[in-house]
């Protein structure tokens, strides 16, 4: 949990939001290639993966048969018939693709263990990756990613993050990890870069803030319970794709809201706590976290969105501690 | 009472001479405190668990040579 | 819109006269029972070992053992797949804690995590079922997370973390208080059994009583959530307690506690002697019985002196714990539950606790002469068949204890 006082945590996370806070943060990738991997891949996701170019990515959500969201990645076109998929999950994707995968001429394997990550982010993280790469990346594009070296070393730039600032992923071999680490501790002394080290900084307070949720707060939920309508390609086909416009014609009962929480802090709110309109049930919590920009404890919740439009006032759990509903960013 | 791997783990483990039987088929009965957790299954019942590793021809022999106890 | 075809179906256990006791009622029940026998087996200890320290060490130094042999490479990976602890999620010891975490809210234990960083985990409770049983019980349990965060030390070491239970409501302490604290980042001193119940290198925090929970996540949300989201339903960790919650609070603490008597039969009388007094004292309050009554929906024909009133108690306890029953024979003149020993005893089918027949047996027999009357005993019959019967009938015995 984190909590108002904790000033570890309000210092990284400040770090991100006014200079450079840098993590080192694999999520798993699977690689996948062969002729027809964009078509594996344009039918596993709801986004037009096909249509990205070579160093480009998306962002997309993946579903089950059920039009259910099942994962949420990012997707890049690495090379001529090769894709890198960042996910949290390998395992379950790789068994969901051996299910899908339907006599095509694709390849895929979790390369996790052979790749490594450091997150740098923030409004100056420009500068300190400018000041470590060979190549600028003044002219990136969001979900853009090129090849660099850092130190003589092979490295891949990934113009993303998870914070909601600018930020940049340095994608180098495990084996080389650690002279990786040091040259970003290096170059980021003359810029004050914080190294952060507490996890719910980096994986709540500054995504929740900025509206960024994690696979287990969309789960089971359609992308357009999950304002996620834009990222959804209805010209092509994709695994779930009939339920999912079911559910788009039909209307949905449910929606992933913003909660703001009114007490000091949060200790008796887990996830999946009931939500509670007038003493009814009306859903249940996804996430709540300390935001430090915002100043206030926040998450997201699952409602019935006709019975809590934005701005009701609700209560959370045995205790029933207030809140609120919002829109689902802060920052 | 004639013991045999029908019996208890701690009868077998109270029997001297059946203990002594028992580790030169499977090492570490007489020692491994996880034996005490397990005493009240029969062995025979404790050897169906993957983990005794000990085969049905394993058994027949402790089987035989406990039964020559008398 | 029209009626309703029928009643919507909720799960339940029912009693024999058809009083449906709801299933999170039957699973916090079926908590404290287990919690009961283990309070009671630690009475056994403290007869046997009259000395503080050297019982706690005792039973602390078999949970680690025991933790430890428990847990496989394939047990560990199995988990982690199961709970989808993503690969970057460095296996270090800290993840000792998600392993505790779970443990606690399929057991009712209700609280919150309150840290979870590389160097340091605090995990605070606001409930707990065994907290009847004393402070050497919460003394084991420090001992089984050493050993889940030596399972988990990314150098195969032992003792990374210094853990110190700070507070425990078995000592009388609002919440139980569980801290790790990575030794080489703390600069702390390696720990001795009797060392865990000390006060950690950083403060802590509180969580104040306006925002205590009574009830765990599965009671109050239907499921628990881990920290990576993955999700276990009630009924998933009701099936769970009714087997693990037997393992670590009765059969590891029973290995150390047989050890400390002079024999198995001075270890016996000793046990009999304990479950016979709780058996006897528990129903001797005159609201004990209507309440039980009132509980299972006893009707009125059902007179003070019947026998049916144990039966129909012990059959609930029975289905509340998920053992497998039948009920044989069930008038005025006896009540005859038929068990098999492999599930009665075999809770957790690999470590079968014989103790469980001798307990209940000298338990019921006991709580029958003061919630129906003297002239009925409770027995049990067939313990080394493959059926055993538990018997409530008339017996007239001039030695009768």
């Amino acid at each position: 949990m984190l909590f108002k006082n904790d000033q570890a945590a309000r210092a990284q996370h400040n770090a991100v939001r006014t200079n450079i806070g840098w993590y080192k943060w694999t999520h798993d990738l699977v690689e996948v290639k062969g002729k027809d991997a964009a078509g594996f891949l344009d039918y596993l996701y709801v986004n037009a993966i096909a249509k990205a170019g070579i160093g480009r990515s998306k962002y997309t959500t993946m579903l089950n048969d059920a039009g259910q969201i099942i994962d949420d990645v990012i997707v890049t076109h690495i090379g001529e018939d090769y894709y890198w998929i960042s996910t949290l999950y390998a395992p379950q994707l790789i068994a969901w693709m051996d299910q899908k995968k339907d006599g095509r001429d694709v390849t895929y394997q979790d390369i996790t263990s052979e790749v490594d990550m450091y997150a740098v982010q923030g409004p100056n993280s420009r500068a300190l990756i400018n000041s470590l790469a060979a190549a600028p990346v003044d002219g990136m594009k969001r979900f853009m990613m090129i090849d660099s070296v850092i130190d003589g070393i092979a490295v891949k730039v990934h113009k993303s993050g998870f914070t909601g600032e600018e930020g940049y992923e340095i994608y180098c071999a495990m084996s080389d990890s650690g002279s990786i680490r040091n040259a970003i501790v290096n170059a980021g002394k003359a810029l004050n870069a914080v190294e952060l080290t507490i996890l719910e900084v980096y994986v709540r307070s500054l995504p929740v803030e900025k509206g960024f949720a994690l696979r287990q707060d969309l789960y089971g939920l359609s992308p357009y319970e999950a304002d996620l309508d834009w990222s959804v390609d209805l010209s092509k086909n994709f695994a779930g794709k009939e339920a999912v416009l079911r559910v788009k014609e039909e209307g949905s009962q449910y929606k992933l809201v913003g909660i703001e929480y009114e007490a000091e802090s949060y200790e008796d709110i887990a996830q999946r706590e009931r939500v509670y309109y007038q003493g009814v049930d009306v859903g249940f919590v996804r996430a709540a976290i300390y935001g430090y920009t915002a100043d206030k404890n926040i998450g997201f919740a699952v409602v019935e969105s006709s019975k809590v439009p934005i701005g009701s006032k609700v209560t959370v759990g045995e205790n029933r501690s207030p809140a609120k509903i919002v829109n689902r960013i802060w920052v | 009472m004639a013991l045999s791997v029908d019996s208890k783990v701690k009868e077998l483990m109270k029997n001297p001479q059946a203990a002594d039987i028992m580790e030169r088929y499977s090492p570490g009965f007489k020692t491994d405190k996880q034996m005490k957790l397990v005493q009240a299954l029969t062995f025979r019942a404790l050897a169906k668990f993957p983990q005794a590793n000990i085969s049905d021809e394993t058994l027949d022999a402790i089987d035989k040579e406990l039964a020559e106890l008398g | 819109m029209p009626l309703k075809d029928k009643l919507d179906m909720y799960k339940g256990v029912e009693t024999v006269w058809g009083k449906i006791i709801p299933e999170k009622e039957a699973y916090k029940y079926a908590l404290r029972q287990i919690s009961s026998f283990c309070a009671n087996l630690f009475q056994v200890m403290r007869i046997l070992e009259p000395d503080y320290e050297k019982r706690t060490e005792a039973i602390c130094e078999i949970a680690y053992d025991m933790n430890m042999s428990a847990s496989s490479e394939e047990y560990l990976n199995s988990y982690y797949d199961e709970w989808n602890i993503p690969e970057f999620c460095e296996r270090s010891s800290w993840l000792g804690a998600i392993f505790g975490d779970s443990g606690d809210e399929y057991e009712n234990m209700a609280g919150r995590v309150i840290q979870f960083t590389r160097d340091r985990v605090e995990k605070e409770l606001d409930t707990c079922p065994w907290d009847i049983v004393g402070s050497e019980l919460c003394n084991m349990t420090t001992a089984m997370f050493t050993a889940n965060f030596d399972l988990c030390s990314v150098n195969n070491t032992e003792n990374e973390v210094s853990l110190n239970m700070c507070e425990a409501r078995g000592c009388g302490d609002m919440h139980c208080r569980v801290v790790a604290e990575r030794r080489d980042v703390f600069n702390l001193p390696k720990q001795g059994w009797l060392d865990h119940m000390g006060t950690p290198a950083r403060e802590c925090h509180v969580t104040p009583r306006e925002r205590m929970v009574k009830e765990g996540q599965l009671l109050r949300n239907g499921v628990y959530s881990n920290a990576f989201g993955e999700e276990k339903t009630l009924e998933w960790a009701y099936r769970w307690v009714a087997e693990k919650g037997w393992v670590w609070s009765v059969s590891f603490p029973l290995v150390a506690i047989r050890d400390m008597a002079s024999s198995d039969e001075e270890f016996e009388r000793i046990f009999k002697i304990v479950f016979s007094t709780a058996g006897k004292n528990a129903f001797i309050d005159p609201f004990a019985v209507e309440g039980m009554r009132s509980w299972l929906g006893v009707p009125r024909e059902i007179d003070d002196n019947d026998g049916r009133l144990m039966g129909g108690y012990i059959k609930t306890q029975l289905d509340t714990q998920l053992v497998p029953n039948e009920l044989v024979r069930f008038d005025a003149d006896e009540v005859r539950i038929k068990v098999q020993p492999e599930s009665f005893n075999g809770r957790f089918p690999m470590a079968p606790i014989d103790e469980l027949t001798t307990g209940f047996e000298a338990l019921w027999h006991n709580m029958v002469k003061t919630m129906v009357s003297p002239e009925w005993s409770c027995w049990f019959e067939g313990k080394d068949d493959d059926d055993m019967f538990i018997i409530v009938g008339k017996k007239i015995d001039k030695k009768m204890i």
